[in-house]
This record gives C-alpha cells, structure tokens and sequence, in this order.
C-alpha cells in the first residue's frame, strides 16, 4: 500500500504551510459566538423591553397629569378624570395588564434565554462541536453565563425601574396598597432578582432536562409553583405587628394605605365564631356571643356589629407596615438569588459531569 | 516505532458504560504525523476511544499521553479535533459563521486553510449549514477541524457521508494536508474497503481490546497465505491466523514472527502468497472472535 499518495487535486492547491495562522479565540469571541446563538432572543427582549418601558412611562405621565388635575387626590367618581382613568381600555386597565406581563417577564427569561443556552446545544449535539475546541467546556459555560446575564440584569433593571414608577402612580391613583399582592412583586429591585434567577433556573432545567420542550414545560411548573408560593407565604415573612381593635376603630392602617392587613377578619358562622375577644383579651367562642346576644340565632341586618359594639369585643388584627416594603423586597430577592447560585452550581456540576461520545 | 515521535500513548485505558465495558485494557502506541486507521466493527469501542483521546471522555481507568502530555477532560493540553460522526453543525449559521466559530473558539485558526479546504468542495460560504447536503456538512465540519490547526486529528468515520467520488478526492486531500503538516490523522470505519489507500497505520479494536496495532506496510508483509498438501500446520513458524482444509489441500493465514526475516519454505508443494490489508483485517477480526467465543465457552 502507498502509505501517502498525493491526488492530483491536493497538488494543484496553494502549500498550506504559507497559511496565515493566528492566534484568535479569546473573549471577543466567546463575545460574538454568544451573539451569534442568541441574537434573536436578545433582540427579541430589547424590542419588547423598550415597547414596555416606553408603555409604561407615557402610561405613568399620563395617570400623573390627570391625579394632578385631581389636585394630587383620588378622584372623585363620575368626574370626567375618573371616567378617563377607568374607561374599558384606559390607562388603570392598561398599568394592570403590564403590570402582570412583567410579573411573568422572568417566566419568559427563563424560557427563551435560560433553557436553550444548553437544551437546544444539546439537542443538536452540538455540545461536542462546541467543547471539543481549544475553550474548555467551564469556559465557555460561564463566559455565556456571565454575558446572558449581565444583559438579563440590565434589561431587568431598567424594566424595573420603568414598572416601579408605574406601580406607584397606580398606587397613588386608586389607593391599592403597594404591598398588595398585585403590586408588591412587581417593585423594589424584585422583577430584576426574579429574572436572573429563572434565567440562571432555565439554564439549570435545560442541562438536566436536555430538550428544549420539556424544559420548558418544567419551568413554567416551577414557576408559577413559586410564584402561587411567595404570594401564600410573603405576608408572613418576617412576624406581622399586632393590634387588638374594636370593631368602630380606624384600621391600624388608616394612616398607612401602603401596608398590608394580614389577617384581621370577624367570623361569624352557625355554631362558630372566630377572631373576637373580650376587653381582657379572652377568645369570645359562638356560645359567648349567642348569651351575649341571644337574638344571632337568627341574624339578620346590624345584628352581628351591633351586638359586638354593644359588648365592646374586640378584633385581633396583624398587619405589616409600609416601612417594612423594602426588607420584604430584600428577603424575597436574596431568595431568589440564593435560587440562581443554586441553580447555577448545579449546571456548573452537570457540565463537569457531562460526558460526550463521538459516536 | 520507537525511533518515531508518539503521537498517542495508551496504558491499559478503559471505559465502562454502567455494567457494560466499551473499552478494556487498551494499551497501544500510534505514531506522530502519520494517518491512522481505527477499525472495528460496529460497537468495537472506535468512537469512544477517540472522545477519550479529544479528552471529552474521561476513561475509566488507565492512562492516555497525547504528544506526551495526559489528556484530561475539557483542559488545555495537547491540541486535539474530534469529528463526529454526524458532523453537528450550528443549524441557523452559514457556512463563514462557521468558519468564525471556528477562529473564535481556538487559540490557533488557520483561516487560508479552513477556506481552501471548502473552495476545493465548491462549499458556498453564505448558505445556512441547515440547508447544506450530507456531504457539504461533512466538508464543513472538516474545515473547522483543519483550521484549528490540531496536533492530532480525529476523525470518526468522516466518509460515510460522501459519495465515491467525494470519498476519494477526501481521502486524497487528508492524506495531503497530514503530507504537508505536522498533523497525526486518527481515522476510524467499520467498512474495511473504504481504508485502501488512506491508512499507513492500523489499530484494530474488537469487543473494545486492541486487536492489532502497527505499519501497515510492515503487517501486510509478515502475513502469508500458504497453501500446499493438507497438513496440520503450516510450513513456516508463526502465529496461524486461519486454517483451511479440503481434501487434499490446506490453507493457512499465518502471521510471522519477523517480516524481516523471509519465510524459507522448504516443504514441497507449498506456495506463499501475500494477504490484503481488507483480508488482513477480518482474518485477525474473525480469529478474536473465535478467541473470545472459546473463553466464553471455557469459562
């Protein structure tokens, strides 16, 4: 056999030790290889960001100048401002769908940016194209990591930014509370913390999952389990304030409209009644209020608060005070912080465990 | 060999798949700058040595040394291009994108080189690779592997793509940039035709063992075909690879202790005629089979 035959084809072609070899690689092109794989995602989420934040600052100056008509007040139903406020497609509709659409922005995150970074690699098998170059595989996972999500933070944050004015002016405008629970995940730093974390979970779905489409059917789960999650759990988070009140007293909240009842409620059914107490503080059970006040047997009308002003019970009321907005903001973002170092940890383990076969 | 520089150095390397072994106790030596041909049938364990080799595989156990330095999984050692079989390509990127995948994601990028190699196919540079034939993608993928520029090059059956026509003009280009360069070429197939003319190295593998390893040219000459009146053994000492007999005449397939030592035949009626490399490979391929079946049955 002749070990090296040369093809005439092959003797015809220029000597390829003239070739002009370079260094290259380097950051600038992990830069533009990130780019090239994820330009229409990224362009996707500029557009869509500027459209929403554009929304949502004429929306803000708009709301703005007709509560400034109202002379800074709410205004006062039938008025023209109040018509204009709350017609079927004005500006309170409009502030409330935004305002969910960027509640579920970190949901969209994860799934068009976070999974495919290493589901679609995958599922192409070009994992093996892309690890078998002189970039180690840690490398380049962290280089795309780090850029998709610095572009994931600064999106984020200007969306932030935009939808937390918003969320104010639409406070001022109807007297919801900022610590509602429409409202309150959409402030503070929280959809910017919501964000990186489901990008950095999409990711982490993506590399244990390996396909696109179940991932992201796992990270829609994921989500909307945490998000039913904080809003079961957030009032809670750090120990509400207390009060005991009578039933013709101002709420503790009176002079607070941005804080948030927790749990302060009568109740009054056949043969129970919670959350009333006596002057010295004792539960009232449904046998006390009917000696108390025989006629409840058949209630109808005042019956119920006449008889509790009448006895002078009392409610117990737990609320969180407004001040406590940006510690609540902390703690839920540091969750979800803590939630994307996990999740990030745990990609940087499945890449190192990840074994490829050329076959 | 050992006056050659060693482009790979394997010491009882092996892979185990759950209770399955792909590769056991592979230990070989391949020469630098020379094109190696990996043969084994399917399942043999040929691509996953090769990703041990690139290094995107760990072994189980065992040592791998690729231009003296240890292969270790994602790092920076020696240069090492893997091809895979299915040739992965980014979809949605032309055929230039992937040349600048190519120049972004290595430290060395020989971009004259990289289009030579596609001009020479009449690749087109501005089309998607989703939209590129079997044998364009091929062409690609082995453009990328040559601009990098790699000290050793594995390709995991580059040809099965390619029509005849491409399959020659290929292997002839292989063999020419591997001339020019100091390139090792590792080249696996199952299709034991497809090696004519390409290979000037062997490894054989079966059932994940190294069945034979050396010069191709120095194999074919210490394997003989004898022929003669029947008998038990052949003329001449060696290691009897195949024996045949009919009612009057044997034959036997012998690999000799020494090629540099001809083979005297002294037995009248006995003829010697050589073996070719296909012949070569599944005589050694049938005789592990029946090697191994014979354990199996004494065990």
């Amino acid at each position: 056999m002749s070990a090296l035959t040369h093809h005439p084809l092959a003797a015809n072609r220029p000597d390829s030790r003239e070739s002009n070899t370079g260094r290259a690689g380097g950051v600038a092109g992990m830069v533009w290889l990130t780019w090239r794989q994820h330009r229409w995602a990224v362009l996707g989420s500029l557009v869509l960001t500027a459209i929403f934040v554009g929304w949502m600052l004429y929306l803000s100056i708009d709301m703005t100048n007709l509560y400034h008509q109202c002379h800074d007040t709410q205004c006062p139903p039938f008025s023209a401002q109040h018509a204009r406020l709350f017609a079927a497609d004005g500006p309170i509709l409009q502030a409330e769908i935004l305002t969910l659409v960027v509640q579920y922005t970190p949901l969209l995150i994860g799934l068009f940016i976070g999974v495919p970074v290493l589901a679609r690699e995958h599922e192409q098998r070009t994992l093996l194209l892309a690890w078998s170059q002189d970039v180690s595989p840690v490398r380049w996972l962290w280089t795309k990591l780090a850029l998709l999500g610095l572009f994931v933070a600064i999106l984020t944050a200007v969306l932030s930014a935009a939808t937390d004015h918003l969320a104010h002016v639409y406070s001022n405008i109807t007297g919801a509370s900022l610590f509602g629970n429409r409202i309150f995940p959409v402030t503070g730093m929280l959809p910017l913390a919501g964000s990186v974390c489901w990008f950095a979970v999409g990711v982490a779905l993506g590399a244990a999952i390996r396909r696109t489409l179940p991932a992201m059917f796992a990270i829609i789960a994921a989500f909307i389990g945490t998000i039913l999650g904080i809003q079961w759990r957030y009032p809670t988070l750090i120990e509400p304030q207390f009060t005991y009140l009578r039933p013709d007293q101002p709420s503790p909240l009176a002079a607070d409209r941005n804080g948030l009842i927790v749990n302060g409620l009568i109740e009054i059914r056949p043969d129970a009644a919670s959350n009333l107490y006596d002057a010295p503080g004792h539960e009232v059970t449904y046998t006390d209020l009917v000696r108390m006040c025989p006629e409840l047997k058949n209630p109808s009308g005042t019956m119920i608060p006449d008889c509790v002003t009448r006895n002078h019970l009392l409610t117990y009321v737990t609320y969180q005070p407004s001040s406590r907005i940006p510690e609540f903001h902390l703690i839920i973002a540091s969750g979800y912080l803590a939630l994307a170092a996990v999740a990030l940890a745990a990609v940087w383990l499945i890449v190192r465990r990840t074994n490829l076969s050329a076959g | 060999m050992n006056e050659q520089a060693v482009a790979v150095e394997a010491g009882d390397v092996s892979k185990r798949y759950g209770k399955v072994w792909a590769l056991r106790e592979c230990s070989f030596q391949l020469p630098a700058n020379r094109i190696i041909a990996l043969v084994g049938a399917n399942g043999a364990g040929k691509s996953t040595l090769m990703s041990i080799i690139s290094g995107i595989l760990p072994a189980t156990s065992g040592s791998l040394l690729v231009n003296g330095q240890a292969v270790v999984k994602g790092g920076g050692g020696s240069r090492v291009a893997i091809l895979a079989q299915d040739k992965p390509l980014y979809r949605d990127f032309t055929v230039a994108d992937m040349l600048r995948f190519g120049r972004s994601t290595n430290r060395v990028w020989d971009q004259r080189r990289a289009l030579s190699w596609l001009e020479r196919f009449d690749v087109p540079l501005d089309r998607r690779c989703g939209k590129l034939s079997g044998g364009q993608k091929a062409q690609v993928a082995l453009a990328v592997a040559l601009g990098s520029r790699p000290t050793v090059l594995l390709l995991d059956e580059p040809l099965a793509n390619l029509d005849p026509v491409a399959r020659t003009e290929v292997t002839a280009e292989l063999l020419a940039e591997t001339a020019d360069s100091d390139m090792t070429v590792m080249l696996s197939t199952h299709i034991v035709a497809e090696l004519s003319g390409v290979g000037d190295h062997l490894l054989l593998l079966d059932a994940g063992r190294p069945v034979l390893t050396g010069d191709v040219e120095q194999l074919l000459a210490r394997h003989l075909r004898f022929t003669g009146p029947r008998a038990d053994r052949p003329p001449v000492p060696g290691t009897i690879l195949q024996a045949q007999h009919a009612a009057r005449q044997s034959t036997f397939v012998v690999q000799l202790a020494d090629a540099a030592v001809a083979p005297a035949i002294v037995a009248p009626g006995w003829t010697a005629q050589p073996v070719s490399l296909d012949e070569l490979i599944v005589t050694h391929l049938k005789a592990s089979h029946r090697a191994r079946k014979d354990l199996e049955a004494a065990a």
